[in-house]
């Protein structure tokens, strides 16, 4: 027995950064990017789960390796409960249907040779779920009616459309193969606020039609608490905390999900904006601190935090939080 | 009330395009005061960017600024001879643009991008421009000010850069800075950095700033005066709070309501139905009345719409009022 759509366990992606050449340096160095390091995420039927991190943090590559765009490097992905961590070009090809990704440029996701009818209707003629003309040309009108464009949008180009529009094609051509699970890489951070929130009611409504799971990524916090049941915020390729959206915003627990609230300017001027200023920057993926990888930023720093790992620990019912303060041994608690 | 720093009046800025006329920018009027951080926000396409390129006369080829006027200092920049602008750019109105990587040269070392500009407007000698380079640069929170200026733009983090570009814009201690969008390409919490130190700075300095965005977020928290702008056009002008508090136009509300927030639940996203659009041919009536919700009757046939005071230092302009 298991509600889970996708589970990941241990799952983890690495690069290798050749160092380049260089006037002092002529061999080449390797470095390893941890990009996702020892994940272990699920996804429930039914369920937006938000991941939310800064740039570099490993969020895409974490999306993409899940429905494997991406090799993992080790570690395991479940699907339905299947294992297909492994699985050859041929399973992979049924797999496909029931995962689907939307990307954040609508721009360059598209194919400007191709007229919507074309983009739409080539996944469906792949999987070979159309068998003639007339159905195809009835399953496409039917797609764009459901994302909110016009059966005579079928024979435009992706030039004729705006950027809000663009997306919505995007997104047709994402259920048009009936899928369960969805990766929705950045999808709005292109727009402008009233498109954005077009396409974001879009999703919400998909959701509930099609049954879906989404994967939603976005570095966009507020959007984030809107739509999702679950938010899963990433630093440095590790899953920092992990929560019901309500409760991780009610009460953020890790300093670095409480920074990066406090950080979001509030439209509204009467509140006031304490941000909680963290030190320095994001160190690369290559060469991550010793201990907890937030320790030098961190502005609840203590005597182990640069010494010992921490994984990510249940704290209560279904909030997850990888901090040396939430295992009893901080100063803080005594 | 003093003579504002910078006072733009009745601005307008066309674009002749083979399918017609573009107007990116169209009647705008607006005054920054002397220490103020004035706020344009606005959507993309909305002509903010244009002001803003406008008052340092940049506008891009194609473009070309049909009337109005640029008061600066009581001084038209509109009137000025290519030299004379030359002076103005940098040592008293200088700029900080979105992308802080096109904006520094990649060929050239942090160093001599800093000093060449103290060289060329303040006449400092390579010594002491270096000298004063580092401290500006210990100041805005670079780490190892001594090493780092040695370095290439490439070498740095975004938010460094962007560090680096805010050195160059206040080296020169200009009256007026034009941020356009400087922290849209950072993480949130490298703008929070990024937003303090130029809030502080602006103090420090006493420089007034013309802040272009598209994050009401930001404005409501760095601003003192608030523009908002739609398909180029200035519709509601009001103190930061008093915007937030009671806006009037039916753009600024919507524009208000479809922002999701990270600090409460909201039931449903609140979107504006249609599209921008590019104002090319647009007729001259209201621009926002095919989207807006709140439209009259006679919204349709009025051609000219103007500013209603609606309480003392609270313009708008919409035919409701």
């Amino acid at each position: 027995m298991n509600n889970y759509l996708v589970k990941t366990s241990n799952l983890k992606k690495y690069y290798s950064e050749e160092g380049g050449i260089s006037f002092f340096s002529l061999g080449s160095r390797k470095s390893l990017v941890r990009a996702v390091d020892n994940i272990n995420l699920f996804v429930h039927r039914n369920e937006v789960l938000g991941l939310v991190g800064e740039s570099g943090c490993g969020k895409s590559t974490l999306g993409k390796t899940i429905i494997r765009l991406e090799e993992p490097t080790s570690g395991k992905i479940f699907f339905e409960d299947q294992d297909i961590t492994n699985l050859s070009q041929e399973g992979l090809k049924s797999l496909r249907k029931k995962m689907q990704i939307i990307f954040q440029d609508p721009y360059s996701s598209l194919n400007p040779r191709k007229t919507v009818f074309e983009t739409i209707s080539q996944p469906l003629k792949v999987h070979g779920m159309v068998f003639n003309k007339s159905e195809t040309s009835d399953r496409v009108a039917d797609l764009l009616q459901k994302v909110g464009l016009e059966k005579s949008h079928m024979e435009r180009y992706p030039h004729q459309f705006s950027g809000g529009q663009r997306q919505r094609i995007c997104i047709a051509r994402a259920i048009a193969l009936d899928p369960i699970f969805l990766v929705a890489d950045e999808v709005v951070s292109a727009l402008d606020v009233s498109i954005q929130a077009q396409i974001l009611n879009l999703l919400v409504i998909l959701k509930n039609d099609l049954n879906l799971s989404i994967l939603f990524i976005s570095h966009d916090l507020s959007v984030v608490r809107q739509i999702s049941d679950r938010v899963a915020v990433m630093y440095l390729g590790k899953i920092m905390e992990m929560a019901p959206s309500e409760n991780l915003f009610s009460s953020p627990l890790h300093p670095y999900t409480q920074a990066l609230m406090s950080a979001i300017p509030v439209p509204d001027a009467e509140i006031g904006w304490h941000p909680i200023i963290l030190q320095g920057e994001t160190p690369s993926p290559s060469q991550r601190p010793k201990g907890c990888f937030f320790h030098p930023r961190c502005h609840k720093v203590f005597d182990i935090c640069d010494k010992e790992d921490i994984s990510l620990n249940e704290i209560s019912q279904g909030h997850f939080v990888a901090c040396h303060l939430y295992n009893g041994r901080s100063p803080l608690q005594k | 009330m003093n003579d504002p720093l910078l006072s733009i009046k009745n601005l307008k800025v066309f674009f002749h395009l083979d399918i017609g006329i573009l107007k990116a920018v169209n009647g705008v009027s607006l005054d920054v005061q002397k220490g103020q951080i004035v706020g344009l926000v606005g959507e993309s396409g909305g002509g903010k960017s244009m002001i803003g390129l406008s008052i340092l006369r940049l506008v891009p080829e194609g473009g070309k600024i049909a009337s109005g006027k640029i008061l600066f200092e009581g001084k038209n920049l509109l009137n000025l001879s290519e030299d004379e602008i030359r002076i103005i750019r940098g040592s008293y109105i200088s700029m900080i643009l979105q992308d802080p990587l096109t904006s520094l040269n990649p060929a050239f070392r942090i160093r001599s991008q800093i000093i060449d500009v103290l060289r060329l407007h303040k006449g400092y000698d390579k010594k002491e421009s270096e000298l004063i380079a580092i401290e500006m640069l210990h100041n805005v929170g670079i780490p190892d000010p001594e090493k780092n200026i040695r370095k290439f733009p490439h070498q740095l983090s975004g938010g460094m850069r962007q560090r680096v570009v805010i050195v160059i814009a206040f080296s020169c201690n200009p009256k007026l800075i034009i941020a356009d969008e400087p922290t849209t390409a950072l993480d949130v919490t490298i703008q929070a950095q990024i937003l303090r130190l130029l809030k502080n700075l602006s103090i420090e300095y006493q420089t007034s700033v013309l802040f272009i965005t598209h994050d009401l977020g930001v404005v409501a928290n760095l601003c003192d005066r608030v523009a908002v702008i739609y398909a180029g056009e200035i519709v509601e002008i009001a103190q930061t709070r008093e915007l937030f508090m009671n806006p009037r136009h039916p753009y600024t509300k919507a524009l208000f309501q479809s922002i999701p927030r990270h600090d409460m639940k909201q039931e449903q996203f609140y979107s504006i139905e249609g599209i921008t659009g590019t104002p090319i041919d647009w007729p001259e009536r209201c621009k926002f009345y095919p989207r807006c919700s709140e439209k009259l009757e006679t919204c349709k046939h009025t051609n000219f719409v103007d500013f209603v005071t609606y309480s003392p230092d609270h313009l708008v302009r919409c035919l409701k009022y």
